[in-house]
Order: C-alpha cells, then structure tokens, then sequence
C-alpha cells in the first residue's frame, strides 16, 4: 500500500495531521480511496471527519503527512488547481446566480467555450433530474432541489475525486432516503471515486463500499459495511454502530479451533463469543451482541444446543410496531436487549423471570480497553484517552 | 389603573410625532423663507417670488455646488475604494494591531471633524505642499472622514455573507481574483452602495473640515455658505440650504431603489 504504483488508487492518505493549538483534529491518518470507490467518514461531531476533508479539498493545509491523488502530491496545491468536486452541507450555492450559472460555473472558470458549457449543464442537469429549471434561482428552489444543482455543480467538470459533507443532513427523513440512492446512482454512473462524511450510520451502512470509523481523530476501523456492523474491532466501534448488548467479563477458556472462546460475566455465568484478539484465560474482554441476533424464551423452554442462556428479568417492552425491543436485567444489574420481529409468540410481562440466549457465533469477545488491540508495534503514541488538551 | 394600558403607546407617537416636527420644521421653514419678496429672511414669507432661487442657481453660487458635487463624488468613490480591502482584512484576518487599526480607522468618526481638519492642516503645512495642494487637500481629508462610514457598511456585507461559498467557488477552480469578483463583489454590492452613499452624504454636508482645507479657489458650497453669513442671512442662503438639502436626497431616493439602506443602519449596531 505504501510503495503503491501510479493507478493502484485514486487517493493516498499517509501520515495526515492537523492540530488546532494543542489539540489533534486528526493525528497520523492513513486512508487510501481506490478508483471509482465509495468511502464514508463515520463518526461523532469532532472526530475529525470534516477536518480531513477540508484538508483534501485543500481548504486547510495539514501539520503533516502525504497525500496523493492519482499518483500525485496535493500537499502545497491550491484548492482551486485540486480538481475535486465539494458538496457542502449547506450547499453554498451562488445565491445571484441562477442553476444554470451554478452549475456551468466549474466550467465557465476553466474558460470552456460557452456552447460546450451549455450542452454539459443540460447534460447534468438531465442526469439530477432538473431538467428545465436551468433558468431558475436558488433560493426558488427545495432543499432537495438544491442538493442535486450543488451536486451537479461539483460533478459537471468531471472531478478526479468527490467530497461530500454531511450533504444529507438538512433535508428530511423521506428526502434524505431518496437523495441516498440518488447520489449513490451518481457516483456508479460517473464512476467518480468519492469520500462522504456523515454522522449517521445508516446513510454510512446503506451508502458505501468501504466505511472509515473515526474517533479523536483516528481511524478505529475500516472496512465494508457488513465488516463493521458484524466484525467491529474493537469498543468503540461495536457502540457506535448500531444498537449492541455489552457485557465485560473475564476468559476463562481461551479461543480454540472454533475461534470461539468463554468469558465469565460478574454474576459467574459463562457466555461464548468470537474472540476478535489473542486473549488468554484471565484477560478482561467485552462481549458484543447485537439486540437482533438475541432471544428470549420462558425459563421452561428449551434453546437449540450451544447457545449461551442467562437469567434474566424483563424489565420493560418497548413496542415499535413491526417489532418489539424487550429490554432485560441480568442478575449482576447489566441491562440487555433483545429485539424480536413481529409479535412474541408467548405472554410475556414486564417483571418475569426469562431466559437470555445468544449464539455463540453471532457475539464477538473485544478487548476491554478503549482504542484498537492490534498493531502494538506501529501504536506508539499515547493511548486516546491520555492525550494532551 | 389597568385601563390605562394603551397609554405608553400613545406617548411614544406623541413622543415621535414632536421629534418629528422638530426635525422638519425648521426645514420648512427655511424652504419658505427662501421664497420671499422682500430682502428680509422672514417666515412667513413677505408676498412669493423665485429672484433669490434665481441668485442661488446663478453662476457664483452654481460652481460652488458643482464643487462640492465633485469632490463629494471622488471622496465617496476613493473612500469606498480604499475601504474594501480594509473591511477585507479587519472582517476575515487576525493579526497583531488588529485592535489599533480598527480605532484608526474609524476614528474619524469618534473624533470632532474639526479636530481632524486641524490636524490635517497642520500636517499639510508642515510638508510645506500645501499651498500647491488645492482640491488635492480637501480631497484626502474627505477620504480620511468618509473612510469608516465604507469600512462599516461593507463590514455588515461581508459579515453576511453565507459560509463556504468561496471555498466551493475554490473547489470549482476559481482563483483568488475570480472569487472576488464573481462572487464577493456581487454579494457585498450593497454594502458598497450605500458605503459610498453615506461617504457622499457626509462629504457634501461637510463644514467643520472643508473650513480648515478650502482655500479661496477651492471652496465647497458649504464654506461658502458660512462666508456669506458673516453678512447676514439673506434669502439666497435659504434657497441654497435647500439645495444642498436636496441633493443628498436625490441620492438616497435612487440608492433606495435597489438597495435595502435601513440594513446598514441598524445593522452597523450589532456588528460596530
């Protein structure tokens, strides 16, 4: 990846930073975007998304590191020499321009010859789905309107790459699922590698090829949606994406052929997981379990073999219509969730005594402390929660 | 003493009603006496007749005005000139002095006019220029008091303008230049408007410094005004007041039409 050759991908990030004063906004960044690839930047307000993609656009110089875009440093290059389309969350169209003006103007600046401009804003217009309202303002137009001419407007000068803002955030739930599929349908089509920056997980997962989960500043994991929501490397991922039953506990098997190993929770029960490290018996773990992937069943019921039971109490019902949340207590005072499709098929009451189960397949056993397990060579600055304010 | 409840709203309109009156009158006043018969500047008016509009508009008076139009009109337009990178820098920079230029540029607005004048003055005398300096003289102290009405109006402009549009305009691939003037120009056009109207304004109503600057050849209306009075208040310097009262109105009535001034205002209070 380091020594990559010119086409092997579209965006090189290595080593980025940007401090504000004393404070890391993003600290030793490594991302690389193949062509025609579509990455998200998840993560909490402050993670250091946004600053990452100002420094792509250019808009903020880093402290350090290497980028390259197509093969070619970007560091020390104007924004406006980048060649990357900006979407921004609050589109920062032209308001004394009209949409077409708007969107022909990557062209009009690159000194494109007036038909040649005309003809590509009626092309693009065409393929937001504007046709015709090329004569019109902005501030006449919808949120949603507004979104496709900022997108047109960042796409029509063919950019090597695509910078998204949060560009889904001011528009509401219905528009916003639309615009998803819209602006994925885009991306395929112009094939145009991309970078989307969001706070939610459900565009992220929905969206992208690859997801960068940002915490502090770093990156806590990467990979294909499926990855991070089934495979989280570590805590803070497992938290962050999704809604996750997490219980700490101790290895008292260690993992065998199976990869499965045993933790002891507080209350002397065992739970089988998926241990995501090399832990040894004694080692304090956390075992994650998605609401989904576990049940409940009356204290007399049978569960298929090799799923972990607990005790539990329920202690209360929250009912979402196509499906219900139980939310539970085990004995140790741990609240646990499970979330079941449809109707429950037995009576089941606030206060009873049940059964908790999961497979053991379906959890995975995470290091108990914050911040990645793996990489103890590369890790050599202090720990996320140690550093400097 | 509840049924008393509309009370304070009656006395605002009486209280802005008489402000009202106060402020008009004299004006009208004025405007009325300038069409005496008679020699005498007397209100009423002693019978109607237009010889004293006559002697305004004639040629010793008219080319004063047209003086004062002149070098109001360079003064507003050097003025707001100078002021859009100033207001640049002080709306979009930090830097060390930040503080000390924001007073000295808006000094002249804190400071007396007369103040200004005798600085100007002294200042012109001792380079030893100032005799061959005529228009040139009064012109750069116009610019010195019309500088911070500029620096003001197009501060609240940039300081509207909605976030991110240069740095998408950048994205697009406009250099700094075309940022400026496809985008910042366009947006800030109003703050320029009515910068260079208020500059205008004060520049032609401008006494206390013209007095100090103005030399024989080179006298806006305004000295020439006060000159005249030193003979007593004839009717022409009524028709003249209302002159100059009306010119700086005609701006403002064109201004008004394609710019929002109530904007600069009262916006200036927020952003001063």
């Amino acid at each position: 990846m380091r020594n990559g050759s010119m086409h092997s991908a579209a965006l090189e990030l290595e080593g980025i930073s940007k401090r504000y004063g004393s404070t890391w906004a993003i600290r030793a960044l490594d991302l690389t975007v193949a062509p025609g690839e579509f990455v998200t930047l998840l993560g909490p307000s402050g993670c250091g998304k946004t600053t990452t993609l100002s420094v792509i656009a250019g808009f903020l110089e880093p402290d350090g590191g290497r980028m390259l875009l197509n093969g070619a440093p970007l560091v020390g290059l104007p924004p406006f020499k980048r060649d990357i389309g900006v979407v921004f969350q609050d589109y920062a169209l032209f308001p004394h321009m009209t949409v077409a003006e708007n969107v022909g103007y990557g062209l009009r600046v690159r000194k494109v010859p007036a038909a040649e401009i005309e003809r590509r804003v009626g092309e693009m217009l065409e393929l937001v789905q504007l046709e015709g309202l090329g004569g019109r303002m902005p501030l006449a137009l919808s949120g949603g309107q507004r979104q496709r001419v900022a997108l047109a407007r960042a796409l029509v000068f063919d950019p090597k790459f695509l910078l998204l803002d949060e560009p889904l955030s001011n528009l509401d739930l219905k528009l916003r699922e639309e615009m998803r599929l819209e602006i994925v349908r885009l991306q395929r089509q112009l094939s145009v590698p991309t970078i989307f920056v969001t706070h939610d997980q459900t565009e992220a997962l929905a969206m992208s090829d690859r997801i960068a989960v940002l915490d502090a500043g770093r990156i806590e994991q990467i990979g294909t949606p499926r990855e991070i929501y089934e495979e989280p490397a570590n805590r803070f991922v497992a938290e962050f994406i999704g809604s996750m039953n997490l219980l700490d506990g101790t290895v008292v098997a260690a993992a065998g052929a199976d990869g499965l190993c045993t933790v002891k929770l507080g209350d002397d029960r065992t739970i089988g997981a998926r241990a995501k490290g090399n832990f040894a018996v004694g080692h304090r773990v956390c075992v994650a379990a998605r609401p989904e992937r576990c049940g409940v069943v009356p204290t007399d019921r049978r569960v298929e073999n090799g799923a972990s039971l607990l005790n539990a109490v329920v202690s209360h019902i929250v009912y979402l219509g196509s499906r219900q949340e139980i939310h539970l207590t085990l004995p140790g005072g741990t609240t646990v969730v499970s979330e079941i499709v449809g109707n429950v098929d037995w009576d089941i009451r606030t206060g009873m005594d049940v059964t908790f189960h999961c497979d053991p397949a379906e959890c995975v056993a995470l290091s108990a402390m914050p911040g990645p397990v793996t990489d103890p060579v590369t890790d050599n600055e202090p720990a996320p929660g140690t550093e400097a304010i | 003493m509840m049924h008393l409840a509309p009370r304070p709203w009656t006395w605002l309109k009486i209280a802005v009603t008489l402000t009202y009156l106060f402020m008009l009158v004299p004006i009208l006043v004025t405007v009325a006496v300038s069409f005496n018969a008679g020699t005498r500047s007397v209100f009423p008016p002693e019978g109607w007749s237009l010889r004293w509009w006559q002697e305004a508009l004639s040629d010793e008076w008219s080319s004063a005005i047209f003086f004062s139009l002149k070098l109001s009109i360079t003064a507003a337009a050097l003025s707001t000139a100078l002021a859009l990178p100033l207001a640049f820098g002080l709306v979009r920079y930090d830097f060390p002095g930040k503080k000390a230029l924001v007073l000295l540029v808006l000094g002249p607005l804190l400071l007396p006019t007369l103040a200004t004048g005798i600085g100007l003055l002294q200042v012109f005398h001792w380079t030893g220029l100032f005799a061959s300096m005529g228009f040139g003289a009064l012109l750069i102290g116009h610019i010195v008091i019309c500088v911070p009405f500029s620096v003001r109006t197009i501060s609240v402009s940039l300081n509207g303008l909605p976030p991110n549009l240069e740095a998408a305009a950048a994205s697009l691939g406009a250099t700094r230049w075309r940022i400026l003037i496809d985008t910042i120009l366009p947006l800030i056009r109003n703050g320029l408007v009515a910068g260079a109207l208020f500059s205008f304004i004060h520049s032609f109503t401008d006494v206390n410094l013209s007095l100090f600057l103005a030399g024989p050849a080179t006298s806006p209306i305004t000295v020439k005004i006060l000159g005249f009075l030193e003979f007593g208040f004839a009717p022409t310097l009524a028709a003249l007041s209302a002159i100059s009262l009306i010119i700086p109105l005609i701006g403002v009535a064109i201004v008004q039409r394609t710019t929002r001034l109530g904007d600069f205002v009262y916006a200036e209070r927020q952003h001063a």
